[in-house]
Parts: C-alpha cells; structure tokens; sequence
C-alpha cells in the first residue's frame, strides 16, 4: 500500500501536466510551432479565417476550463487523501449561502460562455456561411461521383471531370510516393480569385462530400437534391483536400485540387477549356479509324473504369464484375436497326445499372470518349470481338 | 457506517443447477445472467479490437500494405458496430443484471426467463454481423457491411450482403436490448426493498433507468430505419431514394434519432456507478444525489432533440442549423452538474488510490476532454471543419472508451470482490491502468491534430503531411490493444481466486463501500435477497 | 448505511403479486416499443 501512494504521488501530476500541456498545444497559434499540423491550414477564404479564429478562442476556453476544474480536482487528490491523515467530511450538497454560490456561479458562467461567449459569434458564422446567394459573382456546379468530381462552369457551359492522377504504383508502393500523393489531380477546378463563387452541389450515385480544408468549407453532395455553398478566395495559389463521406472503395482516393488565378488568367483558361470541347463536339461528326478509337478508349478506361473493373479487366467479383470474357461485352452492339439493345453492353455504359456502382456515363462521356471507351472493351482486355462503333452512333442513341 | 448487521447467509445454495453447459443455456439467475453478458463482451472487446489494430496497423505507413480499401471499409464498421453493440452494451446489461437486484434487495430480476432470452439473442446476432468475413474466403458474397457502422443510404442500397446481415444482426441486438431495458424497468418500479422510495434508489439503478427508457424510445426508430432499407434494397421501395420521390437525408434524420441518444444509452450506467466508486474511496457519502438523478433526466430529455448536429454540412435549413446547435450546447449545463457533483463527492474526502478509484479518475479527467471538444463540435461554422474527420474519431473515442469502456473497468474492479469472493490482484490492475490511460491518449491525442490539418476518417491511406500523427497513433493503439490482456488475465486470474491463492473478499469488500449490495456475502448467495431487507425504518 | 432486514417485509404472495404485475407493465412497455416501429414506416419527409 505504502509504495502504491508514492507511485501515484509521483506519477499523477506528471500525467496531469502532459495532459494539459498537450491540450495546450491544440491553441497555439500555426506560426509558434514551425508547421502548421497542429491547427487548421492556413484561412484563405473570409469564413475560413472566421472558422480558425473561432477555433482558436474556443480551444482557449475550453483548455481554460480543463485547467481550472482538475486543478481543483488536483488539490483535492493532494491534500484530502487517506494517506496524509485527513479526515473525511459529511456533507452531501451545497449548505449555506456560500457553497451554494459556490456550486451556482460555476454553472452560471458556463451558461454565459456556451450562448453569449461562444453563442454569439457562432451566431454569425452561421448566416455568413449560409449565405451563398448575396453578391455571387458566378457560380460553380460539382458533382460527386464514384470516384471522381465533376466541375461545370453554367455561363460558359464548360464541364470536366477531374480524377486522381496519383499513379497506383506509388499507392502500391512500388514506386516512391510524390510530393503531393493522393491530392493531385489530371484536371485541376480554376477559379478566380476575390470572387464570391456559389457553389452548387448533388450527386449522381452516393453522397460524397466537397472539402477543402483551407476554404473553411465542407458540404454534402446528395444524389437528387441540390445543395449549396460559397467561397471567396483571396489569395492565387493550389488548394487540396478531398472527398470526406465514405463513398465507397475508393473513398480515399477523391481529392479535390482547386487553382486560384487573377481573373485575366482565369478567363483565358475558361476560352481555352471552351474551344476544346468545341473540337471534341466536332469530333462526334467524323469517322474514326479503329486504331484510333482503341488508343483513345484505353486513356477513358483507364481513366474512368479501372478503379473498378481493374485494369486488366478482371474486375474484383462479385461487388465489380469482370469485363474479360464477359458476356454483356460480348454480346451484340445494337440492333440491326442501329437502336440500343436493352442490358446489352452499351446500354450498360450509357445508362448504368440501378442500384449498384456502374453509373450512368452518358451523363459525363461525351461521344467520342463513349465510342472510344466501348470499342476499347470489346477489342482489348482479353477480348476481340473485332467490331467497333462510331461517335455518331453514339450521338444518334442520345 | 462502520457496523451493520450480516446479511441472511445462503441456505439452499447451488440448490438445483443442471450440469455442465445446459446450466449456462437454462439459468435465469441474475447473477449467471450477468455473468454471461459480461464475458460476452469481454471477448467481443478483444474481437472489435483486433480488427482496429489490423486497420491501425494500416495506417502506420502511407500506401496500402496490408489490405485493399474494400477489406478497410468492412473492418471500421463492423469494428463499432462491435464495440457498440457486442462490447459496450452488454457489458453495462452485465452491470445491470448482477447489481440491481443486489442494489435494491430482490431476489433476482423480475422477468428471469426473459432475462435469459435477452442474452442468448447477442450470440447469433455477433455472429450474423461477422460472418461475412468468412462466407467471402469461401467465395460467397463481397465480405461484411462495408459502409461504415453510420450505414448511409444510398452507400448501403449499393451495399453487398454485408449490408443484409448487419441489418438482421441489429434487429436481433434491438430486441436483445429491448427485453433487457424492459427488465430494468419492470424489477426496479416492482422489486424494490419496501422502504426504498425512488428518491432512494441508489443512483447507479437511475442511470440504468434512464437509459432503458431511451432504449424502449430508440432503438424501434433504428430497426424501423434499417427495415426501410432492406426494402429499399429488395422490394423496390423508395424511402431513401430520390429517383422515387425519397430523402436519402431521412436515414440519416432515422439513424441519428437513435444514434445521438444512444451515447447517451451507453454513457448512463457509467455516470450511475461513478458516484458509488468515488463516495466508496473518499468515504465520503456522495454529493448531490438529488441533482445528479435530474440531470440524468434532463440529459436523456434534451438527447432525443439534438440528433441534426451529427450532420450538420448536409445542408440543413439555417434556423434547424441554429436550434440544433444551441440545443446541442444545452447539454453541457446537466453535464457540467455530474462534473461537479463527482468532484465535491472527492472534495474533503479521505481519499485512497485502489485500481477502481484510479480508473474513476482518469474517467473524469479524459471523459472531460470528450466534453469540451463536443461543446465546440456543436458550433456549426467550426464543425464544418471538424466534421467527418480525425478530430471526431478522437472526439468520440475520448467519450466511447475513455468515458464508456473505463467507465466500465472501474465497475468491474470495484465490484469483481462482490462478484468472485476474491480480491483481485492489485498490483495488476494498477499496471493495467497505467498502461491504458498513457497509451490511450498516445493513440488518440495526435488523432486531434490529424483532423484539425485536414485528415478525413475513413479512409485506408493519407496524404504524406498526416504521416508522423499517424506513426504515433499506430504505436500508442498497439500498446492499448495488448495492455487489456492484463485486463482480461486479471479478471480470469481472480475468478478462479482460490487456485491462485487470492485473499477471500469481504461482504465490505471496500472499507467505504455503503448500499446494500455490500450487506451481503461476497460472492452474494444463491437467490440475492431470500429475506427482504426493510428500509423503512430509518437508520439506526 | 445501516439496516435491520426483517423477516419477509414482503412474503411468497406479495412477490407473486409484483411478478405478474412485472409482467403486464412489460408486455406494455413492448407494445409502446412495437407502435414507435410501426409509426415509423408513415414518416413522411
Ligand atoms: C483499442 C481501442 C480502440 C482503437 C485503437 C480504436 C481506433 C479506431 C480508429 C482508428 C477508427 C477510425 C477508423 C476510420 O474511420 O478510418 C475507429 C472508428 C470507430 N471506433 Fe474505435 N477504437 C477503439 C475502441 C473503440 C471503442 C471501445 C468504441 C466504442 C464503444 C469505438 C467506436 C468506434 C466508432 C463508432 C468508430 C467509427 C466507425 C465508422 O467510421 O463507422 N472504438 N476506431
Ligand atoms: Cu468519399
Ligand atoms: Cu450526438
């Protein structure tokens, strides 16, 4: 018994000192300790500045809070132990005037710090956040796919998908991982800066959420419905951050990459998306040499069925079925009249399957990429079908 | 306090037991039935544990090293649904079992059989959960509920027959759960000790109360969310789908109906044996009996009305958004009450430093960091950048396991004596909690950081910034993982106490233990209070 | 705590008595339990 008293003599108060200086630490300003891993990344949007400011009083309060209550409930485990011989009281609740001020003044001040310390500004953020529609310069639509986002600019009508472009070897760990592991991207979303961006979200399979920690902004985006939300970037630069609802296998592997440009810059960049997709609309109208759509198709399939059906189509039964051998693939095109067979291996591609993670990818594939992509999995993966359809075709079953 | 007289010793002890594992199969003792419950969730403890460490394990090192994301996804939920579910819960339905009848002088429960029942359920339904795992090494079916233990529509319509077994396994848990708060209920208005008025009630008994309560109120909204969804799945409805005119945000309204309460459901019998353990080791009578049990209302009340604040950034109306938060901040106040009360009961006291009282306050201490951070999760502009991310997993795990599953351990080292008529092996057990607080907030303390710089939960493999938090955190949960054998072999070690050469406890087993549970022999007698102990009169 | 356990305060009948009492207050709390299921399926949003 003896030496279990000096043990925890000892032993407490170090404890209790780690304890409170590690919750220190949650409120010490980003700059104090070198990086910034300790707190939010550095606020680029007004109601990230707001968040971390919030953040960062209430941590001070609520650390002030922690100190005060257990070193009271530290003096007590020191001086009103059996050890040191003291002698145990009889009381049961407040008596008298004093303790009951003692017992009420603590509950009085946590009253006043939850709705009038806290309360107040909290108050303030909530309408400055949720007001998406005041002065909005323009509006940005996402949608969240699996795995991937969809970005589209209405005024200017253009649209992309933008998926992860970390290599599966670095994940793998075959191939040493890069600076920017998992938070890079083939097509980075661009948006001006010192512009109120409304941000409309939804979804077409699961819900995902849009998250870019140094924009203070984290929203939902649900199959169906429309929801919303703002920034206002203030400074040019490359934000990250990624997809934070489990969406499925590869929920992890959803990053959001934002660029923030001077508005010059940004209009270029929207004419240049713009005539790209003027060319690729054209591209609809030619003909296509097979070699031509099989190069194309394995960039798409690679790109957007892979995660899936694995890129030497083997799949991973029976969530993600195989596409080598199988037979929806191999089955007909379309019907001798040039319409679509249902079940068949385009109406697959075009229009999904309900209820499962094969999606419908008319919605995002343009034609060629529809084509391409189609013709890719009837000629390669360990099959050859040998036939081939064209981007008209394509265009016809729309 | 010092003398009192000797319980009525056991006269037809082991009077009529069947033999071997009918007697298990059979018993409506409460005392057996408690002890099942117990050791069910001792093992289902370790089960939920391995498959975290497993995941823990993952996570050391950026890249996937052990498993594919599939895999990942099965074990974080069945990893909750199993300490929620299989661990917590049955444990505190163990406490409940052995201690009220024992607390408020019955013979036993008042429903036996049922009681009985209620436990043999959580057998299949554990199996049901995990099963699986397995069923996919044999090549059938895609592996357990993948969707994380929260089972959001649509990711669960999508889901393989992981999602259908989860779902018949919680129906099973519900009913399981049901009968047992139906028990509670029913022994405590019934069996009291004539005298004992419910403003007598020893405040253990009250929390178990209102948590029965909450339970009867929500768990029919969970097994009625995840029924909606079984249809969704196979028969074509469309609560959760849009396509069909449905909200997939109801499930989540359904599900946190249930969910938020259930912290709650989980959390009371910890907060109800506090009181006892730390009046026991200040000997000092507990403070504030009377505005802890109406706190316990007063929380389990404002629980069933602040369950939007689980989701937040789903995009609510402002006004929801407001009345969830300021609702949300409410609770702190009956919360701050408990604080209070536990820190006056030490105050003044005569304290003592035994394994329970030890695991009492690092209960306290850590449980109070699970307050706080939940008191700033509530603001809604800040939860936009908590939610769904690392600081909630710490968050929670301050209140899950250093509030629930510590809270649990101080129980069982401070009743074990009652129990097995042994002592247990103190030294042990101060090991045991050294090595668990230390490493506890190894694991979940950098938690807190990786989720303020932007580390989303759920997911297998992270960006190269979260990469040191997440070494730390892999080795802290590897030494708590192994830490609870000590646990585990102390408990074994002192239910066999003879054999190991134990001292024999007490009926006292602890010098300032009061309530009648300790008027009784250690271990109590076959049927708990064959002579009803009579209250009225007070005290000599 | 102090207490003198009288023989029998309540006997064989009184406890028969809050048994069967136990029971139909449980076959209403799981009726209570059952319409709240029930109620749930009409929930429109
Ligand atoms: C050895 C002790 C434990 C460790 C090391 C541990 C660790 C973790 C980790 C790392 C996660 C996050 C996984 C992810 O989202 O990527 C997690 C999730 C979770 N844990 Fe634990 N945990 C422990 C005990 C418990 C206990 C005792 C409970 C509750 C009684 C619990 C409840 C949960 C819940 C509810 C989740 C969320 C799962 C989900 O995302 O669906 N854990 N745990
Ligand atoms: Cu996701
Ligand atoms: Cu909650």
């Amino acid at each position: 018994m003896k030496t279990t008293h000096r043990f925890v003599r000892h032993r407490l108060p170090l404890a209790l000192s780690a304890f409170s200086a590690a919750l220190t630490a949650l409120t010490l300003p980003a700059s104090a300790l070198a990086d910034y891993s300790w707190n939010f990344p550095p606020p680029v949007t007004p109601i990230a500045r707001d968040t971390l400011n919030i953040h960062n009083e209430f941590m001070l309060i609520i650390t002030g809070i922690f100190v005060v209550v257990f070193a009271i409930m530290a003096y007590s485990m020191f001086k009103h132990r059996k050890s040191v011989g003291h002698q145990p009281a009889k009381f049961t609740g407040p008596m008298g005037r004093l303790q009951w001020i003692w017992a009420l003044v603590p509950f009085a001040i946590l009253l006043f710090i939850d709705f009038v310390v806290m309360g107040i500004p909290a108050f303030h953020a909530v309408i400055e956040m949720e007001d998406t529609k005041t002065k909005a310069d323009m509006v940005l639509k996402i949608t969240g796919m699996q795995w991937k986002w969809q970005y589209e600019y209405p005024e200017s009508g253009v649209k992309f998908i933008s998926n992860m472009s970390t290599p599966r070897d670095q994940i793998a760990n075959k191939e040493a991982k890069g600076e920017n592991y998992l938070l890079e991207v083939d097509n980075e979303v661009v948006l001006p800066v010192d512009k109120k961006v409304r941000i409309l979200l939804t979804s077409t399979d699961v819900i995902h959420t849009w998250w870019v920690p140094q924009f203070g902004v984290k929203r939902d985006a649900i199959p169906g419905f429309l929801r919303e939300t703002w920034v206002r970037i203030e400074e040019p630069g490359v934000y990250r951050g990624q997809c934070a609802e489990l969406c499925g296998k590869d929920h992890g592997f959803m990053p959001v990459v934002v660029r923030a440009v001077p508005e010059p810059e940004y209009a270029a960049w929207i004419e240049k998306k713009k005539a790209e997709q003027e060319a690729a609309a054209a591209g609809s109208d030619k003909t296509w040499s097979k070699d031509e759509l099989l190069a194309k198709g394995k960039e798409v399939y690679e790109a957007q069925c892979s995660a899936c059906h694995q890129p030497d189509g083997k799949g991973i039964p029976p969530a993600f079925p195989a596409l080598s051998g199988s037979k929806i693939v191999l089955g007909p095109l379309l019907s001798p009249e040039g319409k679509l067979i249902r079940d068949s291996h385009v109406d697959r591609v075009l229009n999904g399957k309900e209820g499962t993670a094969m999606q419908a990818f008319k919605a995002t594939l343009n034609d060629v990429e529809l084509a391409a992509v189609i013709t890719y999995e009837r000629n390669a993966l360990g099959n050859s079908k040998g036939d081939l359809i064209q981007p008209a075709q394509i265009k016809a079953l729309r | 306090m010092s003398h009192a007289t000797t319980a009525p010793h056991e006269t037809h002890h082991d009077a009529h037991y069947p033999g071997g594992i009918m007697r298990w199969l059979t018993t409506t003792n409460h005392k057996d039935i408690g002890s099942m419950y117990l050791t069910f969730a001792l093992i289902m403890f370790f089960v939920g544990g391995a498959m975290i460490l497993a995941v823990r394990a993952e996570l050391f090192q950026p890249g996937l090293q052990l498993m594919q994301p599939e895999f990942f996804n099965q074990l974080i939920g069945i990893h909750a649904l199993v300490m929620i579910f299989a661990a917590l819960m049955p444990a505190a339905t163990g406490f409940a079992n052995w201690q009220i009848p024992l607390m408020i002088g019955a013979p036993d429960m008042a429903l036996p059989r049922i009681n009985n029942w209620g436990f043999w359920l959580l057998p299949p339904a554990a199996i049901l959960l995990t099963l699986p795992f397995l069923l996919a090494v044999f090549g059938i079916g895609d592996g357990a509920l993948n969707t994380g233990w929260t089972m959001y529509a649509p990711l669960s319509v999508q889901g393989g027959i992981g999602v259908d077994f989860a779902i018949f396994s919680i129906h099973i848990l519900g009913i399981s759960s049901i009968l047992g708060s139906i028990n509670v209920i029913v022994t405590i208005f019934n069996l009291r000790a004539p005298g004992m008025t419910m403003m007598k009630l020893p405040i253990f008994c009250w929390g178990w109360l209102i948590t029965a309560f909450l339970l009867i109120a929500t768990i029919p909204v969970l097994a009625g969310a995840v029924t909606m969804l079984l249809t969704d799945r196979h028969f074509g409805t469309h609560f959760f789908n849009a396509a069909g005119g449905g909200d997939p945000i109801l499930f989540q309204h359904l599900f946190w109906f249930f969910g938020h309460p259930e912290v709650y459901i989980l959390l009371l019998p910890v907060w109800g044996l506090m009181p006892h353990v730390l009046a026991t080791f200040s000997r000092k009578p507990m403070y504030g009996y009377k505005a802890q049990v109406y706190s316990f209302i007063a929380i389990g009340l404002l629980s069933v009305v602040v369950w939007a604040h689980h989701f937040f950034t789903a995009g609510l109306p402002v006004p929801a958004l407001l009345y969830f938060m300021y609702s949300t901040m409410a609770i702190s106040l009956p919360l701050a009450v408990l604080f209070f009360c536990w820190i006056a009961t030490m105050w003044k006291g005569a304290m003592s430093f035994e394994t329970p009282m030890l695991f009492a306050q690092g209960f306290i201490i850590m449980f109070g960091v699970a307050g706080l951070t939940g008191l700033v999760l509530a603001d809604v502009a800040a939860d936009a950048q908590y939610h769904h991310s690392y600081f909630v997993i710490a968050h929670f795990h301050y209140a899950l396991f250093a509030g629930g599953i510590m809270g649990v351990m101080t129980g069982v080292y401070y009743w074990l004596p009652k129990w097995t008529g042994y002592m247990y092996d103190e030294k042990l057990g101060k090991l045991h909690f050294w090595l668990t607080v230390i490493s506890f907030n190894l694991t979940f303390m950098p938690q807190f950081f990786l989720g303020l710089a932007g580390m989303p939960r759920r997911i297998p493999d992270y960006a190269l910034q979260f990469t040191e938090f997440n070494a730390i955190s892999t080795v802290g949960a590897m030494i708590l993982g192994f830490s609870q054998l000590i646990f585990a072999w102390n408990i074994w070690k002192c239910a066999r106490g003879h054999a190991n050469g134990l001292a024999p406890a007490e009926g006292r087993a602890w010098e300032g233990a009061t309530g009648l549970e300790w008027e009784l022999s250690s271990p109590p007698p076959h049927h708990s209070w064959e002579v009803q102990p009579d209250l009225r009169q007070p005290g000599a | 705590m102090s207490l003198h356990p009288t023989p029998y305060a309540f006997d064989e009948a009184e406890l028969a008595r809050r048994r069967s009492a136990s029971r139909r207050m449980a076959w209403l709390i799981g009726l209570a339990a059952a319409l709240i299921y029930i109620g749930g399926f009409f929930l429109q949003r």
